[in-house]
Protein backbone atom coordinates (compact mmCIF):
# COMPACT_ATOMS: atom_id res chain seq x y z
CA UNK A 1 0.00 0.00 0.00
CA UNK A 2 1.30 3.85 -0.92
CA UNK A 3 0.35 6.51 1.03
CA UNK A 4 0.58 9.92 0.68
CA UNK A 5 -0.04 12.40 3.07
CA UNK A 6 0.01 16.57 3.57
CA UNK A 7 3.03 16.08 0.38
CA UNK A 8 4.02 19.78 0.62
CA UNK A 9 6.76 20.28 -2.23
CA UNK A 10 8.26 23.33 -2.54
CA UNK A 11 6.15 25.70 -5.10
CA UNK A 12 5.26 22.40 -6.31
CA UNK A 13 3.34 20.15 -4.77
CA UNK A 14 0.46 21.59 -2.47
CA UNK A 15 -1.25 19.27 0.59
CA UNK A 16 -1.74 16.37 -1.67
CA UNK A 17 -3.41 13.42 0.04
CA UNK A 18 -3.56 10.23 -1.80
CA UNK A 19 -3.19 6.56 -1.76
CA UNK A 20 -2.74 3.21 -3.74
CA UNK A 21 -3.59 -0.97 -3.09
CA UNK A 22 -0.60 -3.45 -3.67
CA UNK A 23 -1.04 -4.52 -6.91
CA UNK A 24 -2.86 -1.38 -8.32
CA UNK A 25 -2.24 0.33 -11.85
CA UNK A 26 -2.16 4.28 -11.07
CA UNK A 27 -1.82 6.52 -13.97
CA UNK A 28 -1.00 10.25 -13.22
CA UNK A 29 -2.37 12.52 -15.28
CA UNK A 30 -2.42 16.48 -15.85
CA UNK A 31 -0.97 19.20 -17.39
CA UNK A 32 2.31 20.35 -18.72
CA UNK A 33 3.82 21.27 -14.84
CA UNK A 34 1.05 20.36 -13.11
CA UNK A 35 3.53 18.34 -10.79
CA UNK A 36 3.73 14.94 -11.83
CA UNK A 37 7.28 14.46 -12.35
CA UNK A 38 8.17 16.58 -8.62
CA UNK A 39 5.44 14.13 -6.72
CA UNK A 40 7.31 10.62 -8.89
CA UNK A 41 10.92 12.15 -7.53
CA UNK A 42 9.35 12.60 -3.99
CA UNK A 43 7.98 9.00 -3.74
CA UNK A 44 10.94 7.49 -5.31
CA UNK A 45 12.84 8.72 -2.79
CA UNK A 46 14.96 11.37 -4.67
CA UNK A 47 13.52 14.71 -2.91
CA UNK A 48 12.87 15.68 -0.04
CA UNK A 49 9.44 16.84 0.95
CA UNK A 50 9.13 19.96 3.00
CA UNK A 51 5.98 18.53 4.94
CA UNK A 52 3.92 15.17 5.26
CA UNK A 53 5.37 12.06 3.86
CA UNK A 54 4.89 9.15 1.88
CA UNK A 55 4.48 5.26 3.35
CA UNK A 56 4.77 2.32 1.19
CA UNK A 57 4.06 -1.30 3.15
CA UNK A 58 4.14 1.10 6.30
CA UNK A 59 7.87 1.95 5.30
CA UNK A 60 8.42 5.70 5.60
CA UNK A 61 10.24 6.26 2.29
CA UNK A 62 12.42 9.22 3.67
CA UNK A 63 13.23 7.07 6.60
CA UNK A 64 14.44 4.47 4.32
CA UNK A 65 18.34 4.32 3.16
CA UNK A 66 18.78 4.55 -0.58
CA UNK A 67 20.45 0.79 -0.39
CA UNK A 68 16.96 -0.41 1.59
CA UNK A 69 14.46 1.40 -1.43
CA UNK A 70 17.16 0.35 -4.46
CA UNK A 71 15.39 -3.49 -3.27
CA UNK A 72 12.12 -2.87 -3.85
CA UNK A 73 11.89 0.14 -5.85
CA UNK A 74 12.42 1.23 -8.81
CA UNK A 75 11.87 4.91 -10.88
CA UNK A 76 12.35 5.71 -14.64
CA UNK A 77 12.89 9.38 -14.79
CA UNK A 78 11.75 11.34 -17.61
CA UNK A 79 15.28 12.69 -18.48
CA UNK A 80 18.03 10.50 -19.50
CA UNK A 81 21.30 11.94 -21.29
CA UNK A 82 23.99 9.85 -22.59
CA UNK A 83 27.27 10.95 -23.20
CA UNK A 84 29.51 7.01 -22.81
CA UNK A 85 29.37 4.96 -25.83
CA UNK A 86 28.26 2.01 -23.22
CA UNK A 87 27.15 -1.15 -25.13
CA UNK A 88 22.80 -1.75 -24.73
CA UNK A 89 23.87 -5.32 -22.53
CA UNK A 90 26.23 -3.65 -20.57
CA UNK A 91 24.70 -1.13 -19.24
CA UNK A 92 21.86 -3.46 -18.08
CA UNK A 93 24.59 -5.35 -16.77
CA UNK A 94 25.55 -2.35 -14.25
CA UNK A 95 21.98 -2.69 -12.81
CA UNK A 96 20.69 -6.07 -13.03
CA UNK A 97 21.67 -8.78 -10.51
CA UNK A 98 21.11 -11.78 -13.12
CA UNK A 99 22.27 -10.76 -16.78
CA UNK A 100 19.45 -12.98 -18.21
CA UNK A 101 16.71 -10.89 -19.61
CA UNK A 102 13.38 -12.31 -18.50
CA UNK A 103 11.48 -13.46 -21.06
CA UNK A 104 8.46 -11.03 -20.12
CA UNK A 105 10.02 -8.41 -20.39
CA UNK A 106 11.82 -9.16 -23.29
CA UNK A 107 8.59 -9.78 -24.73
CA UNK A 108 7.42 -6.09 -24.18
CA UNK A 109 10.22 -4.39 -24.84
CA UNK A 110 11.79 -6.02 -27.44
CA UNK A 111 15.59 -4.76 -27.09
CA UNK A 112 17.22 -8.04 -27.75
CA UNK A 113 18.12 -6.79 -31.77
CA UNK A 114 19.96 -3.62 -30.47
CA UNK A 115 21.72 -4.90 -27.46
CA UNK A 116 25.35 -4.57 -29.05
CA UNK A 117 24.75 -1.54 -30.02
CA UNK A 118 25.84 1.62 -28.41
CA UNK A 119 23.19 4.01 -26.47
CA UNK A 120 24.67 6.62 -28.15
CA UNK A 121 23.35 5.40 -31.61
CA UNK A 122 19.51 4.79 -30.17
CA UNK A 123 16.03 6.18 -31.41
CA UNK A 124 14.69 8.07 -29.16
CA UNK A 125 12.02 5.05 -28.58
CA UNK A 126 14.46 2.47 -28.56
CA UNK A 127 16.32 4.09 -25.74
CA UNK A 128 13.68 4.55 -23.50
CA UNK A 129 12.95 1.00 -23.91
CA UNK A 130 15.92 0.09 -22.91
CA UNK A 131 15.70 2.67 -19.65
CA UNK A 132 12.47 0.98 -19.12
CA UNK A 133 14.19 -2.16 -19.23
CA UNK A 134 17.21 -0.92 -16.57
CA UNK A 135 14.37 0.42 -14.05
CA UNK A 136 12.77 -2.83 -13.73
CA UNK A 137 15.42 -5.16 -13.83
CA UNK A 138 17.32 -3.28 -11.27
CA UNK A 139 14.82 -4.92 -8.55
CA UNK A 140 13.51 -7.88 -10.88
CA UNK A 141 13.79 -10.43 -7.71
CA UNK A 142 11.24 -8.23 -5.96
CA UNK A 143 8.95 -7.58 -8.88
CA UNK A 144 8.88 -11.41 -9.11
CA UNK A 145 7.76 -11.72 -5.68
CA UNK A 146 5.37 -8.89 -6.07
CA UNK A 147 6.31 -6.44 -3.78
CA UNK A 148 8.12 -4.29 -5.81
CA UNK A 149 6.86 0.18 -6.09
CA UNK A 150 7.61 0.65 -9.74
CA UNK A 151 7.39 4.51 -10.90
CA UNK A 152 7.89 5.16 -14.30
CA UNK A 153 7.63 8.97 -16.12
CA UNK A 154 6.06 8.72 -19.19
CA UNK A 155 7.33 5.65 -20.28
CA UNK A 156 5.44 5.44 -23.33
CA UNK A 157 7.37 9.00 -24.68
CA UNK A 158 8.30 8.53 -27.99
CA UNK A 159 7.22 4.40 -28.12
CA UNK A 160 5.39 3.50 -31.46
CA UNK A 161 1.84 2.00 -30.51
CA UNK A 162 2.59 -1.28 -30.87
CA UNK A 163 5.48 -0.78 -28.13
CA UNK A 164 3.36 1.09 -25.87
CA UNK A 165 0.59 -1.31 -26.01
CA UNK A 166 3.02 -4.17 -25.25
CA UNK A 167 4.18 -2.03 -22.72
CA UNK A 168 0.88 -1.59 -20.79
CA UNK A 169 0.25 -4.99 -21.17
CA UNK A 170 3.20 -5.83 -19.50
CA UNK A 171 3.07 -3.10 -16.65
CA UNK A 172 -0.60 -4.66 -15.93
CA UNK A 173 0.92 -8.28 -15.63
CA UNK A 174 3.22 -7.38 -13.14
CA UNK A 175 0.58 -5.74 -10.92
CA UNK A 176 -1.21 -9.02 -11.18
CA UNK A 177 1.80 -10.66 -9.39
CA UNK A 178 1.18 -7.67 -6.81
CA UNK A 179 3.42 -4.83 -7.67
CA UNK A 180 2.20 -1.40 -7.37
CA UNK A 181 2.43 0.75 -10.34
CA UNK A 182 2.56 4.80 -10.92
CA UNK A 183 3.37 6.10 -14.13
CA UNK A 184 2.67 9.03 -16.00
CA UNK A 185 1.77 9.41 -19.24
CA UNK A 186 -0.66 11.60 -22.04
CA UNK A 187 -2.47 9.48 -23.49
CA UNK A 188 -6.27 9.10 -22.39
CA UNK A 189 -7.57 6.41 -24.36
CA UNK A 190 -4.65 4.37 -23.15
CA UNK A 191 -5.76 4.80 -18.77
CA UNK A 192 -9.39 4.11 -20.12
CA UNK A 193 -7.92 0.73 -21.40
CA UNK A 194 -5.28 -0.27 -18.54
CA UNK A 195 -5.86 1.55 -15.14
CA UNK A 196 -6.81 0.51 -11.87
CA UNK A 197 -7.03 4.14 -10.72
CA UNK A 198 -6.26 7.80 -12.24
CA UNK A 199 -4.67 10.60 -10.23
CA UNK A 200 -5.40 13.97 -11.56
CA UNK A 201 -3.58 16.52 -11.26
CA UNK A 202 -3.07 20.38 -11.84
CA UNK A 203 -0.85 23.20 -10.16
CA UNK A 204 0.44 21.11 -7.33
CA UNK A 205 -2.88 19.77 -6.71
CA UNK A 206 -4.15 16.59 -6.69
CA UNK A 207 -7.71 17.74 -8.23
CA UNK A 208 -9.04 14.10 -8.91
CA UNK A 209 -8.50 10.58 -7.71
CA UNK A 210 -10.17 7.29 -8.37
CA UNK A 211 -11.53 4.64 -10.57
CA UNK A 212 -11.24 4.67 -14.10
CA UNK A 213 -14.97 5.56 -14.81
CA UNK A 214 -15.41 7.65 -11.98
CA UNK A 215 -12.57 10.18 -12.67
CA UNK A 216 -12.20 10.00 -16.73
CA UNK A 217 -15.34 11.50 -17.32
CA UNK A 218 -15.65 14.43 -20.13
CA UNK A 219 -16.73 17.24 -17.72
CA UNK A 220 -13.59 16.16 -15.44
CA UNK A 221 -11.19 16.07 -17.99
CA UNK A 222 -12.48 19.09 -19.96
CA UNK A 223 -11.73 21.07 -16.78
CA UNK A 224 -8.35 19.86 -15.70
CA UNK A 225 -6.58 19.93 -19.27
CA UNK A 226 -8.17 23.03 -20.18
CA UNK A 227 -9.15 21.90 -23.60
CA UNK A 228 -12.69 20.16 -24.73
CA UNK A 229 -12.90 16.26 -24.38
CA UNK A 230 -15.48 14.08 -25.61
CA UNK A 231 -16.55 10.43 -25.63
CA UNK A 232 -18.03 8.56 -28.25
CA UNK A 233 -18.27 4.48 -28.93
CA UNK A 234 -16.47 2.99 -31.86
CA UNK A 235 -18.13 0.46 -34.23
CA UNK A 236 -16.82 -2.03 -31.49
CA UNK A 237 -18.60 -0.51 -28.55
CA UNK A 238 -16.08 0.70 -26.74
CA UNK A 239 -15.55 4.17 -25.51
CA UNK A 240 -13.19 6.36 -27.02
CA UNK A 241 -12.13 9.94 -25.58
CA UNK A 242 -11.13 12.89 -28.29
CA UNK A 243 -9.92 15.51 -27.62
CA UNK A 244 -9.99 18.92 -29.31
CA UNK A 245 -9.72 22.98 -28.71
CA UNK A 246 -13.56 24.40 -28.94
CA UNK B 1 82.53 -16.67 -26.32
CA UNK B 2 80.29 -12.61 -26.12
CA UNK B 3 77.52 -14.65 -24.34
CA UNK B 4 80.51 -15.54 -21.58
CA UNK B 5 81.80 -11.94 -21.42
CA UNK B 6 78.07 -10.72 -20.86
CA UNK B 7 76.96 -12.87 -17.91
CA UNK B 8 80.25 -11.69 -16.58
CA UNK B 9 79.11 -8.41 -16.79
CA UNK B 10 75.83 -8.39 -15.75
CA UNK B 11 77.04 -10.70 -12.43
CA UNK B 12 79.59 -8.32 -11.87
CA UNK B 13 77.52 -5.48 -12.04
CA UNK B 14 75.83 -6.54 -8.61
CA UNK B 15 79.22 -7.06 -7.46
CA UNK B 16 80.68 -3.86 -8.26
CA UNK B 17 79.80 -1.29 -5.23
CA UNK B 18 79.12 2.17 -7.51
CA UNK B 19 76.75 -0.23 -10.09
CA UNK B 20 75.10 -1.40 -7.10
CA UNK B 21 74.74 1.96 -5.60
CA UNK B 22 73.05 3.70 -8.91
CA UNK B 23 70.97 0.49 -8.92
CA UNK B 24 69.66 0.70 -5.82
CA UNK B 25 69.63 4.76 -5.06
CA UNK B 26 68.53 5.63 -8.63
CA UNK B 27 67.13 3.04 -10.59
CA UNK B 28 64.78 1.27 -8.68
CA UNK B 29 63.64 4.81 -7.58
CA UNK B 30 63.08 5.86 -10.75
CA UNK B 31 60.99 2.49 -12.07
CA UNK B 32 59.21 3.09 -8.43
CA UNK B 33 58.16 6.43 -9.39
CA UNK B 34 57.16 5.90 -13.04
CA UNK B 35 55.08 2.93 -11.68
CA UNK B 36 53.09 4.61 -9.16
CA UNK B 37 52.53 7.95 -11.37
CA UNK B 38 51.19 6.25 -13.89
CA UNK B 39 49.03 4.07 -12.27
CA UNK B 40 48.44 6.92 -10.03
CA UNK B 41 47.18 9.57 -13.08
CA UNK B 42 45.61 6.93 -15.03
CA UNK B 43 42.85 5.38 -12.36
CA UNK B 44 42.46 8.87 -10.98
CA UNK B 45 41.59 10.44 -14.16
CA UNK B 46 39.15 6.98 -15.17
CA UNK B 47 37.83 8.06 -11.50
CA UNK B 48 37.47 11.74 -12.80
CA UNK B 49 35.83 10.85 -16.10
CA UNK B 50 33.03 9.20 -14.88
CA UNK B 51 32.34 11.15 -11.62
CA UNK B 52 32.31 14.40 -14.21
CA UNK B 53 30.61 12.68 -16.46
CA UNK B 54 33.54 13.60 -19.05
CA UNK B 55 35.08 10.95 -21.08
CA UNK B 56 37.77 13.14 -21.64
CA UNK B 57 38.52 14.56 -18.03
CA UNK B 58 42.08 14.53 -16.26
CA UNK B 59 43.25 15.76 -13.66
CA UNK B 60 44.86 18.93 -15.32
CA UNK B 61 41.69 19.52 -17.36
CA UNK B 62 39.65 20.29 -14.11
CA UNK B 63 42.64 22.34 -12.29
CA UNK B 64 43.84 19.83 -10.00
CA UNK B 65 47.21 19.39 -10.92
CA UNK B 66 47.09 23.33 -11.37
CA UNK B 67 47.04 24.00 -7.83
CA UNK B 68 50.01 21.92 -7.58
CA UNK B 69 51.91 23.64 -10.36
CA UNK B 70 51.64 27.24 -8.97
CA UNK B 71 51.85 25.93 -5.40
CA UNK B 72 55.45 24.60 -7.08
CA UNK B 73 56.75 27.53 -8.63
CA UNK B 74 55.71 29.73 -5.71
CA UNK B 75 57.71 27.48 -3.75
CA UNK B 76 60.54 27.58 -6.62
CA UNK B 77 60.65 31.74 -6.54
CA UNK B 78 60.21 32.51 -2.88
CA UNK B 79 62.42 29.34 -1.55
CA UNK B 80 65.16 29.40 -3.97
CA UNK B 81 67.51 31.03 -0.82
CA UNK B 82 66.73 28.06 1.15
CA UNK B 83 69.81 24.60 1.01
CA UNK B 84 69.01 22.35 -1.65
CA UNK B 85 68.29 20.25 0.86
CA UNK B 86 65.12 21.16 2.14
CA UNK B 87 64.28 22.69 -1.53
CA UNK B 88 64.02 19.01 -2.46
CA UNK B 89 61.81 17.54 0.48
CA UNK B 90 59.83 20.68 0.90
CA UNK B 91 59.14 20.82 -2.75
CA UNK B 92 56.28 17.61 -3.01
CA UNK B 93 54.84 18.83 0.62
CA UNK B 94 54.18 22.25 -0.91
CA UNK B 95 52.94 20.38 -4.36
CA UNK B 96 50.12 18.02 -2.55
CA UNK B 97 48.95 21.18 -0.40
CA UNK B 98 48.77 22.45 -3.47
CA UNK B 99 46.51 20.17 -5.32
CA UNK B 100 44.55 19.65 -1.86
CA UNK B 101 43.50 23.77 -2.19
CA UNK B 102 42.90 24.31 -5.81
CA UNK B 103 40.51 20.64 -5.80
CA UNK B 104 38.85 22.18 -2.32
CA UNK B 105 38.82 25.81 -3.91
CA UNK B 106 36.98 23.95 -7.46
CA UNK B 107 34.77 21.55 -4.61
CA UNK B 108 33.53 24.37 -3.14
CA UNK B 109 33.55 26.71 -6.14
CA UNK B 110 31.44 24.33 -8.41
CA UNK B 111 28.53 23.46 -5.23
CA UNK B 112 27.81 27.35 -5.59
CA UNK B 113 27.37 26.64 -9.57
CA UNK B 114 24.30 24.24 -8.85
CA UNK B 115 22.35 25.44 -11.86
CA UNK B 116 25.23 24.74 -14.52
CA UNK B 117 25.90 20.87 -15.46
CA UNK B 118 29.52 20.62 -15.68
CA UNK B 119 29.91 23.27 -12.29
CA UNK B 120 33.19 21.25 -11.53
CA UNK B 121 34.88 21.45 -15.29
CA UNK B 122 33.90 25.10 -15.57
CA UNK B 123 35.55 26.13 -11.40
CA UNK B 124 38.69 23.76 -12.98
CA UNK B 125 39.37 25.74 -15.70
CA UNK B 126 38.69 29.48 -13.75
CA UNK B 127 41.06 27.94 -10.77
CA UNK B 128 44.00 26.46 -13.90
CA UNK B 129 43.98 29.66 -16.02
CA UNK B 130 44.32 32.06 -12.36
CA UNK B 131 47.03 29.51 -11.59
CA UNK B 132 48.70 29.69 -15.30
CA UNK B 133 48.22 33.80 -14.74
CA UNK B 134 50.07 33.67 -11.46
CA UNK B 135 52.97 31.18 -12.92
CA UNK B 136 53.31 33.44 -16.00
CA UNK B 137 53.67 36.42 -14.14
CA UNK B 138 56.22 34.48 -11.66
CA UNK B 139 58.35 33.10 -14.63
CA UNK B 140 58.58 37.04 -15.51
CA UNK B 141 59.26 38.42 -12.62
CA UNK B 142 61.92 35.79 -11.60
CA UNK B 143 65.16 35.60 -12.56
CA UNK B 144 67.17 33.14 -14.56
CA UNK B 145 68.37 30.60 -12.80
CA UNK B 146 64.67 30.32 -10.83
CA UNK B 147 63.23 30.10 -13.89
CA UNK B 148 64.91 27.36 -15.62
CA UNK B 149 64.10 25.50 -12.32
CA UNK B 150 60.18 26.44 -12.54
CA UNK B 151 60.55 25.13 -16.13
CA UNK B 152 62.24 21.83 -15.43
CA UNK B 153 59.76 21.13 -12.89
CA UNK B 154 56.96 22.10 -14.86
CA UNK B 155 57.94 19.63 -17.59
CA UNK B 156 57.91 17.07 -14.83
CA UNK B 157 60.38 14.72 -14.31
CA UNK B 158 60.44 10.80 -12.60
CA UNK B 159 64.32 11.40 -11.59
CA UNK B 160 63.47 13.43 -8.66
CA UNK B 161 62.57 11.62 -6.13
CA UNK B 162 64.70 9.30 -3.98
CA UNK B 163 63.63 7.16 -0.79
CA UNK B 164 63.02 9.28 1.41
CA UNK B 165 60.54 11.11 -0.85
CA UNK B 166 59.12 7.56 -1.82
CA UNK B 167 58.97 5.90 1.35
CA UNK B 168 56.23 8.56 2.34
CA UNK B 169 54.62 9.37 -0.56
CA UNK B 170 54.35 5.09 -2.18
CA UNK B 171 52.70 3.60 0.55
CA UNK B 172 49.95 6.70 0.76
CA UNK B 173 49.38 6.89 -3.00
CA UNK B 174 48.93 3.06 -3.37
CA UNK B 175 46.49 2.47 -0.43
CA UNK B 176 44.52 5.31 -2.14
CA UNK B 177 44.48 3.56 -5.42
CA UNK B 178 43.88 0.44 -4.01
CA UNK B 179 40.62 2.12 -2.27
CA UNK B 180 39.85 3.81 -5.91
CA UNK B 181 39.70 0.68 -7.56
CA UNK B 182 37.58 -0.66 -5.05
CA UNK B 183 34.51 1.26 -6.18
CA UNK B 184 33.90 0.12 -9.99
CA UNK B 185 30.44 -1.11 -9.06
CA UNK B 186 29.33 2.43 -7.87
CA UNK B 187 31.19 4.38 -10.70
CA UNK B 188 29.24 1.98 -13.09
CA UNK B 189 26.06 3.48 -11.95
CA UNK B 190 27.08 7.24 -12.20
CA UNK B 191 27.79 6.85 -16.16
CA UNK B 192 24.14 7.34 -15.90
CA UNK B 193 24.42 10.30 -13.75
CA UNK B 194 24.32 10.67 -10.35
CA UNK B 195 20.12 10.35 -9.68
CA UNK B 196 20.39 7.01 -11.93
CA UNK B 197 22.95 6.39 -9.21
CA UNK B 198 20.98 7.32 -6.28
CA UNK B 199 17.98 5.35 -7.33
CA UNK B 200 20.59 2.12 -7.51
CA UNK B 201 21.46 2.44 -3.60
CA UNK B 202 24.63 5.37 -3.48
CA UNK B 203 24.94 7.90 -1.52
CA UNK B 204 26.00 10.07 -4.28
CA UNK B 205 27.04 13.26 -2.44
CA UNK B 206 28.72 11.71 -0.01
CA UNK B 207 30.59 9.25 -2.44
CA UNK B 208 30.94 12.73 -4.94
CA UNK B 209 33.26 14.17 -1.99
CA UNK B 210 34.95 11.45 -0.95
CA UNK B 211 36.28 10.28 -4.49
CA UNK B 212 37.33 14.27 -5.53
CA UNK B 213 39.35 13.97 -2.41
CA UNK B 214 41.13 11.07 -3.12
CA UNK B 215 41.40 11.66 -6.70
CA UNK B 216 43.32 15.19 -5.16
CA UNK B 217 45.35 13.41 -2.76
CA UNK B 218 46.35 10.72 -5.39
CA UNK B 219 47.03 13.61 -8.08
CA UNK B 220 49.34 15.79 -5.40
CA UNK B 221 51.46 13.07 -4.80
CA UNK B 222 52.12 12.06 -8.26
CA UNK B 223 52.81 15.70 -9.17
CA UNK B 224 54.98 16.53 -6.30
CA UNK B 225 57.14 13.29 -6.47
CA UNK B 226 57.11 13.37 -10.79
CA UNK B 227 55.99 17.32 -11.69
CA UNK B 228 53.05 17.83 -14.61
CA UNK B 229 52.81 15.26 -16.32
CA UNK B 230 50.27 15.80 -19.67
CA UNK B 231 48.33 12.92 -21.61
CA UNK B 232 48.59 10.01 -19.61
CA UNK B 233 45.50 10.26 -17.10
CA UNK B 234 43.63 11.21 -19.92
CA UNK B 235 44.27 8.85 -22.44
CA UNK B 236 44.90 5.60 -20.82
CA UNK B 237 41.49 4.69 -19.84
CA UNK B 238 39.94 6.19 -22.65
CA UNK B 239 41.52 4.00 -24.54
CA UNK B 240 40.92 1.16 -22.50
CA UNK B 241 37.16 1.97 -22.72
CA UNK B 242 37.37 1.94 -26.42
CA UNK B 243 38.54 -1.59 -26.59
CA UNK B 244 37.29 -3.13 -23.69
CA UNK B 245 33.91 -1.82 -22.88
CA UNK B 246 33.00 0.69 -19.70
CA UNK B 247 32.58 -1.63 -16.84
CA UNK B 248 35.19 -0.05 -13.98
CA UNK B 249 35.22 -2.80 -12.31
CA UNK B 250 37.61 -3.69 -15.02
CA UNK B 251 38.89 -0.53 -16.26
CA UNK B 252 40.37 0.65 -12.79
CA UNK B 253 42.87 -2.50 -12.36
CA UNK B 254 43.33 -2.23 -16.11
CA UNK B 255 44.46 1.54 -15.98
CA UNK B 256 46.81 1.16 -13.21
CA UNK B 257 48.63 -1.38 -15.11
CA UNK B 258 48.68 0.29 -18.17
CA UNK B 259 49.30 3.95 -16.92
CA UNK B 260 52.41 2.45 -14.88
CA UNK B 261 53.61 0.19 -18.19
CA UNK B 262 52.89 3.41 -20.34
CA UNK B 263 55.47 5.72 -17.81
CA UNK B 264 57.72 2.34 -18.12
CA UNK B 265 58.08 3.29 -21.71
CA UNK B 266 58.59 6.70 -21.07
CA UNK B 267 61.55 5.74 -18.99
CA UNK B 268 62.96 3.30 -21.65
CA UNK B 269 63.07 5.37 -24.16
CA UNK B 270 64.60 8.49 -21.96
CA UNK B 271 67.18 5.61 -21.22
CA UNK B 272 67.46 4.51 -25.16
CA UNK B 273 67.68 8.64 -26.07
CA UNK B 274 70.85 8.86 -23.85
CA UNK B 275 71.67 9.57 -20.55
CA UNK B 276 70.33 12.99 -20.58
CA UNK B 277 66.95 12.30 -19.58
CA UNK B 278 64.51 12.99 -22.02
CA UNK B 279 61.56 15.35 -20.05
CA UNK B 280 58.40 13.41 -19.78
CA UNK B 281 55.54 15.78 -20.04
CA UNK B 282 57.31 16.44 -23.62
CA UNK B 283 57.04 12.33 -24.43
CA UNK B 284 53.54 11.73 -22.81
CA UNK B 285 52.49 15.07 -25.02
CA UNK B 286 54.60 13.82 -28.41
CA UNK B 287 52.69 10.27 -27.83
CA UNK B 288 49.15 11.32 -26.50
CA UNK B 289 48.56 14.07 -28.65
CA UNK B 290 48.08 12.30 -32.04
CA UNK B 291 46.12 9.99 -29.94
CA UNK B 292 43.93 12.26 -28.56
CA UNK B 293 43.14 14.01 -32.00
CA UNK B 294 42.35 10.42 -33.09
CA UNK B 295 40.15 9.90 -30.00
CA UNK B 296 37.96 13.15 -30.13
CA UNK B 297 37.09 12.36 -33.79
CA UNK B 298 35.99 8.77 -32.71
CA UNK B 299 34.38 10.27 -29.88
CA UNK B 300 32.33 12.54 -32.41
CA UNK B 301 31.68 9.88 -35.08
CA UNK B 302 29.68 7.82 -32.11
CA UNK B 303 28.03 10.83 -30.77
CA UNK B 304 27.00 11.64 -34.73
Amino acid sequence: MLVIENLTFSQRLDNINVYAKSGQFVHLLGPNGAGKSSLLQIVSGLGVPDTGRVTFDNGDIAQLTMIELARFRCFQEQQQSHIFAITVRESLSFFAQDLVMPAMLENALEIQPFMTRSLLTLSGGESRRVQIARALLQIWPMIEQGQALILLDEPSQGLDFRHQHLLLSCLVELTKLGNTVLMSHHDLNISTQYADRVWLMRSGVMEHFGDVKDVMTPAILSEIFDCQVREFNDSAGNSILQTYLP
Amino acid sequence: MLGGLNTDKQANMFLDPVELRIFWQLRIPLVITALIVGAGLAVSSAVLQVLLRNPLADPGIIGISSGASLAAALFLVFGSTLPFLYIQYLLPVFCFFGALLSTTAIYFISKRLTGIHSGVILAGIAISTLSGAIIGWLHFLSDAQTMLNMIFWLIGSLNQADWKVLLVAAPILVLSLGYLMCQGRALNWLYFGASSAQLAGLNVPQFHKIMLLTCALVVGIAVSIAGSIAFVGLLVPHMLRNFFGFDNRFILPASALLGAIVLMVVVLIGRVAGDASVPVSMLTATLGGPIFLYSILRLNRQMS
